[in-house]
């Protein structure tokens, strides 16, 4: 307990909520990164086999219950005779006007954008390789839904690029030798947090304009920043490579660890409250894994809720009507094939 | 005589009876025969995802239509499955209308809903020489690639200053000052815009028969080679048969009416210059009389309805001449029995005289004409073309047949779809 919880600065509260009802898929593979769309009516997942395939869900939610099976996003090619199935598609972003886009690539293929309209099966490649080459990465949406930015290696190294939606044309926006990558965009647009491969270590920066600095740097991987007001939260392992902390930072320089031991999510950036005050997030310590943790970003507070599951981990919450929804990925009990998602309302846990 | 001064004529109808025939090859049966081995290379392609042969392909089956052959609902659905992989989507919903019609199967229909889900039908109509602005900007650009490039189709043709006749994804829209917005399975939209960029908005609902609009419209011109013969008038004091060879010329317009269909009219010269003669053979020069060449000048104006069969436009309809001839010699049946019933003013007349004298009045004729252009190079919104023309008119004494060779300019015709 004591090894967990000694980052944990305030109070901490245990809920126990009633089962989560586990969303009921056909897919055989651990479940990952589930993302619920803005309008809190879809969630996009990922499911594994570990066989090569990586295939990418979206499912229908009414409130914490889903409406009809998740279907797969197909893309395009991935039935022809060149793909003897190994498609890789995740990384879903969900646009404000509605479909989400992420990253695919059939067997063996190059790795591009691709957009789906949720409800229906067949994705569309979102930028063409005339536009820009190589591979495609990290997609991250601009607030006002008109600009998205991703990484694409077509240089040798992973330079962040820019699409603008009304005139369709990519530009470069970073170009160094290293590799860049996860940008986030910060609510009001104007600048942009992103990690940067850096001497082995992955290091944090934030452009502005054309301005590009060093935010926070330090032994291991500061990486997955995201925007909560004029904090970015992101994921640590400062202190050793399989041991993760979620940090937030304020300032250039400035860097607060609030949780240590975190279940690193396979992709994500770090999940936050809707409200953008709370960080939630799994953690490692077997004997705790069956909680989703979350805790405020000043790390006054800390809120515990049993799942009943195993290895829980890959949050995502979502306020619909009023309700706070979580999405999560666990084993249904110790041994258990698969991971799965499941959906539980956690409205009346929260403070 | 006759038959020998028809030569030019018959040669001229042979070539463009060779032309036309090329067009016409295909008889019925051969046409069916032909949808057959479309139709097999359709499926054969499309096996092998070639959809650009599969458009390809399908374009030829619909020219097949002009022939009387149907299609079936699985090759206009493998056309629309076609321009869908080639990312055309108002090809796609015309031709899934177009199966639609066929036999209303629930893939055709339920795709067609999907589209109507998404876009709306519009027309932008844009005047030649369009003089105002010609930015198709969309208020929010979708973000469905499909979309953008549907929007970016539309945009290049109206920036290229051509009509835009197809769907839009649902949204607002503006055009120079016009800004109208496109329902998605709503009305028709149509933006007609005159040649400064004033223009109206209006809407046309679902079904609702399309107001009559010529397809496309331009200029034509044509100059060339004529030879013209006129027969024997058969009296008195009228000309014999004369004939020869002229410069010809026209300016005019053709304008589609739909489909292959066109309609033109000519305003022209036609010239002719040739040796007089008669059953005797050509005249020497005789003391007393002034030997010049026959001639007539004949301005003419034709109305013709006109076909487009690709390369090859066939056109016939009614002509008008009206002129002058100037000719040496009175009708060979008085040359021979000067006293004979009709040649009453010339009985006192020697055969020289008669053979001789020269004959002018004016001529006002009607008859029919045909054309043949065959298009041999393009330019824009003109090809040129190798033309044969071939008719004939009447003043009610005498016919004039006649044949040309020229070069002519004229519209392309309607653009494929």
């Amino acid at each position: 307990m004591t090894r967990f919880f000694s980052a944990l600065l305030g109070a901490t509260l245990l809920a126990n909520v009633s089962l989560a009802a586990e969303i009921n898929s056909s897919a055989a593979g651990h479940v990952f990164n589930p993302t619920w769309s803005q309008d809190g009516q879809w969630i996009a997942f990922e499911v594994n086999d570990y066989e090569g395939t990586n295939d990418l869900y979206v499912v229908q939610m009414m409130g914490e219950g889903q409406r009809g099976a998740p279907a797969k996003a197909q893309l395009p090619g991935a039935r022809s005779s060149f793909s003897g199935g190994g498609t890789v598609a995740g990384a879903a972003v969900w646009h404000p006007d509605g479909p989400l886009i992420f990253e695919g690539s059939n067997a063996g293929g190059t790795t591009r954008l691709f957009l789906l309209s949720p409800g229906t099966q067949g994705a569309s490649e979102l930028i063409s390789a005339s536009q820009v080459k190589g591979d495609l990465s990290w997609p991250e949406i601009s607030p006002d839904g008109k600009k998205l930015v991703f990484v694409s290696d077509v240089s040798g190294a992973g330079d962040i690029h820019v699409w603008d939606r009304s005139s369709n044309a990519v530009t470069r926006m970073l170009t160094s030798p290293f590799s860049e990558m996860a940008p986030s965009y910060h609510a009001d647009g104007t600048k942009m947090a992103y990690s940067r491969k850096n001497r082995g270590g992955e290091d944090m920066f934030v452009l502005q304009g054309t301005s590009s600095r060093p935010w926070v740097g330090g032994n291991g991987d500061q990486t997955r920043p995201k925007w909560a007001g004029e904090t970015i939260v992101f994921f640590s392992n400062e202190r050793g490579d399989d041991q993760w902390d979620i940090a937030t930072s304020s300032a250039v320089g400035s860097k607060s660890v609030i949780a240590k031991n975190i279940r690193l999510p396979l992709r994500s950036q770090p999940a936050l409250s809707p409200d953008g005050q709370w960080v939630v997030y799994g953690v490692s310590d077997p004997e705790q894994s069956h909680k989703i943790f979350m805790t405020k970003l000043d790390g006054s507070q800390t809120i515990r809720i049993a799942t009943g599951l195993v290895a829980a981990g890959e949050p995502s919450l979502m306020s619909v009507d009023g309700q706070t929804l979580l999405a999560f990925t666990a084993l249904p009990g110790a041994g258990a094939d698969w991971r799965q998602l499941h959906v539980v309302n956690i409205t009346n846990e929260l403070p | 005589m006759m038959i020998s001064s028809l030569r030019p004529l018959v040669l001229l109808a042979v070539v463009a009876g060779f032309m036309v025939g090329d067009a016409h090859a295909l008889s019925k049966t051969e046409a069916k025969a032909e949808q057959v081995r479309l139709s097999d290379d359709m499926r054969r392609l499309a096996k092998r995802a070639h959809w650009r042969g599969v458009d390809r392909s399908y374009r030829s089956l619909t020219d097949l239509e002009r022939k009387g052959v149907v299609l079936t609902f699985d090759e206009h659905f493998l056309g629309a499955q076609a321009a869908r992989e080639l990312g055309n989507v108002t090809l796609v919903y015309r031709r899934l209308v177009m199966a639609k019609g066929v036999e209303a199967k629930s893939e055709a229909t339920n795709w067609i809903a999907d589209i109507l889900s998404k876009y709306g039908e519009v027309e932008l109509l844009i005047p030649d020489r369009y003089k105002g602005e010609a930015n198709l900007v969309v208020a929010v650009m979708p973000l469905q690639p499909d979309q953008r490039k549907t929007i970016g189709m539309a945009q290049q043709r109206v920036t290229d200053g051509k009509s835009y006749d197809g769907l839009l994804p649902a949204g607002e829209y503006t055009f120079g000052p016009h800004t109208f917005k496109v329902t998605a399975g709503g009305d028709t939209i149509i933006l007609e815009v005159n040649k400064k960029g004033a223009g109206t908005i209006s809407k046309r609902k679902a079904g609702e028969k399309e107001p009559f609009r010529f397809t496309y419209m331009g200029p034509r011109a044509d100059l060339g080679l004529a030879w013209t013969r006129a027969t024997d008038s058969g009296s008195g004091a009228a000309p014999g048969s004369f004939g020869g060879f002229g410069a010809r010329g026209s300016l005019g317009f053709e304008a589609g009416v739909g489909g292959p269909f066109a309609v033109v009219i000519d305003l022209g010269y036609q010239g002719l210059s040739g040796m007089p003669a008669d059953d005797g053979g050509e005249l020497d020069r005789v003391q007393g009389f002034n030997l010049e060449n026959d001639q007539m000048h004949l301005f003419y104006v034709w109305l013709a309805g006109a076909i487009d069969f690709d390369a090859l436009d066939v056109a016939v309809g009614p002509m008008y001449g009206l002129g002058s001839g100037s000719v040496a010699g009175v009708g060979q049946s008085c040359i021979d029995n000067a006293s004979g019933t009709g040649c009453g003013n010339v009985s006192e007349s020697s055969t020289q005289t008669l053979r001789h004298s020269r004959l002018e009045g004016s001529i006002k004729a009607f008859g029919l004409a045909a054309g043949v252009t065959y298009d041999v190079v393009e330019f824009g919104k003109f090809a040129g073309a190798i033309s044969l023309n071939t008719g004939a008119m009447s003043d009610g004494m005498s016919w004039y047949p006649f044949g040309t060779l020229g070069f002519s300019v004229g519209p392309v015709g309607q653009e494929d779809e």
